[in-house]
């Protein structure tokens, strides 16, 4: 059973990441380039960790969803309903739709 | 609203979608495992860069005219390739120290000279400002009558720097221009500069085509009363050889890939048919006979296929060759008048000039056809596709209001501009390969 407390909260952090998530129109970034970070998260929705658990081989693209994350912080916090005092969570992270 | 930004738009609501997609399914997973979001669909956006004036390091206290000339052609040279932002001078005095994040800068380019007994010598230093680091620094020794060739260089190398591939502002457009009452071939550096006469037949010169190692230029001319084919050596711009001067038409020269096989159009049997033959002008192979008028062959970059216009169906449209077997494919479908495809670097696509709603367009095809994609969308007749060397903008002539220039556009449909400003009307311009590789 999905909680939905979660459920969204999880959406409220996509929704922030994505936001910041912007690309410099430098290249034709390859559609399967991926990073992938862990981040733990406090109730209070300041990241206290972020570690990348698989860097893409581009290193600007490894540099911009660094810059995003940093852009994003603090995450909001946890609502009611959500008990525990930190979180983890991934991001993968994908250019999307290239042309 | 043009068909790029909705292809783009769509697929942003569609990364959305699929995202959340996922996050639902993510809730499938047990508790204590780890929810992965999808970030996608990023935005994309120029990148911000600062190109302070260029300091004499003998009065670095005083801003010189050449400082600020310098600065401002390798801003333009940065600019030409559509994703840099350049913060402008007047924001920050043109100074070299400033506050960059304040200003939004991510990357910053400084430059110094030094006048000395042997010309100039040319510093630039390319600084990334999220880490700190110089990524590029160059420094050039130049007679001053050639220190712009290096600061396009150093462009060229810090475009590299950034996206992985050479930056093309050294590279050169060739075209047909009327400036002087006949049509000659001209060549212009790419950002407009430098713009050249090449042939003075004072008749009738066309298609002119560069060699692939960026040497030769080919193309054909009807001052001896025949549409013979002809190549000038690019360094000196004196020396004409022909090379085809079969009876009839010898036109539209494509050089192969490795630059020792062209293929072009011989009227020689009556029918327009495409053939190979070497830089002598030997005659190798005939690829076509006799099925409608074959002109405009266009190599695919690994030299294994041709593109080439054929009206054997009836209209003039694109049609590919496998040059081994002569097996010929048509690709396109759509508009009944598709001319002038030009292969792209990177082998994926095919720009062509296609008429819709009675102008003609620049679009592009996959090598394998399918639905086109129109590139212009704005009033006139768009003609004469020709990608630049790394494939992310095409350059074309456009008429309109009884003026015809030359243009470049992004492959994603954006930036469109005129390149120069010259008298009489221009076309049929081609790209050059990458310069001072």
């Amino acid at each position: 059973m999905v909680d939905e407390n979660l459920r969204r909260y999880l959406i409220a952090v996509n929704s922030q990441i994505q936001e910041h998530w912007v690309l410099p129109d430098l290249q034709n970034w390859k559609e399967n380039i991926e990073a992938i970070v862990i981040i733990r998260v406090r109730r209070d929705g300041v990241v206290v960790e972020r570690t990348f658990k698989k860097k893409s081989d581009n290193v600007f693209f490894n540099q911009f969803v660094e810059k995003t994350l940093k852009l994003s912080s603090p995450l909001p916090p946890f609502p009611v309903g959500i008990n525990q005092s930190e979180m983890e969570i991934g991001l993968k992270f994908k250019p999307g739709e290239v042309f | 609203m043009d068909s790029f930004m909705k292809t783009r738009i769509f697929g942003r609501a569609l990364g959305i979608s699929l995202a959340c997609l996922t996050l639902l399914l993510s809730f499938s997973s047990p508790a204590e495992a780890i929810v992965y979001l999808d970030i996608t669909s990023a935005n994309f956006r120029k990148v911000k860069m600062a190109v302070p004036y260029f300091v004499d390091k003998k009065r670095p206290d005083v801003i010189q005219d050449g400082g600020r000339k310098m600065a401002d052609l390798l801003g333009r040279a940065l600019a030409f390739h559509g994703f840099v932002d350049i913060i402008p001078a007047s924001a920050y005095g043109g100074a070299q120290t400033w506050d960059w994040p304040a200003l939004g800068a991510e990357y910053t380019i400084l430059g110094q000279y030094e006048m000395t007994n042997d010309g100039l010598v040319l510093e630039m230093r390319l600084n990334e400002m999220q880490t700190g680091n110089m990524i590029l620094g160059r420094r050039y020794q130049t007679p001053i009558s050639r220190h712009q060739e290096n600061i396009k260089k150093f462009c060229d190398e810090a475009i590299l720097q950034l996206t992985g591939e050479r930056g093309v502002s050294q590279s050169q457009i060739a075209f047909v221009s009327t400036v002087t009452g006949h049509k000659e071939i001209w060549l212009a550096d790419v950002l407009g500069d430098n713009i050249r006469q090449v042939t003075q037949h004072e008749y009738l010169a066309v298609s002119p085509r560069f060699s692939p190692d960026n040497k030769w230029l080919a193309y054909t001319s009807y001052h001896k009363n025949n549409p013979n084919l002809y190549i000038t050596e690019l360094s000196v711009l004196k020396s004409t050889r022909a090379i085809s001067r079969q009876k009839g038409l010898n036109m539209a020269p494509a050089w192969s890939p490795d630059g020792k096989v062209i293929a072009l159009t011989l009227s020689k049997s009556v029918n327009p048919d495409i053939y190979l033959i070497d830089i002598n002008g030997n005659e190798l192979r005939r690829l076509t006979s006799g099925e409608g008028a074959n002109v405009s062959p266009t190599w695919a970059p690994d030299g294994k296929k041709l593109a080439f216009v054929s009206d054997r169906s009836g209209s003039p449209q694109i049609y590919v060759m496998d040059v081994a077997s002569k097996a010929v494919q048509r690709i396109t479908y759509v508009g009944n008048e598709n001319t002038t495809p030009s292969w792209s670097p990177k082998g994926d696509w095919i720009a062509y000039t296609g008429r819709v709603s009675g102008h003609t367009q620049i679009l592009m095809i996959k090598p394998e056809g399918g639905a086109p994609l129109q590139l212009t969308q704005t009033a006139g007749d768009h003609e004469s596709p020709s990608w630049a060397p790394d494939g992310r903008q095409l350059v074309f002539s456009r008429k309109r209001n009884n003026k015809q220039e030359i243009c470049a556009i992004f492959k994603n449909g954006m930036g469109l501009r005129s390149l120069f400003s010259l008298k009489g009307a221009q076309s049929s311009p081609q790209w050059s390969p990458y310069q001072g590789l």
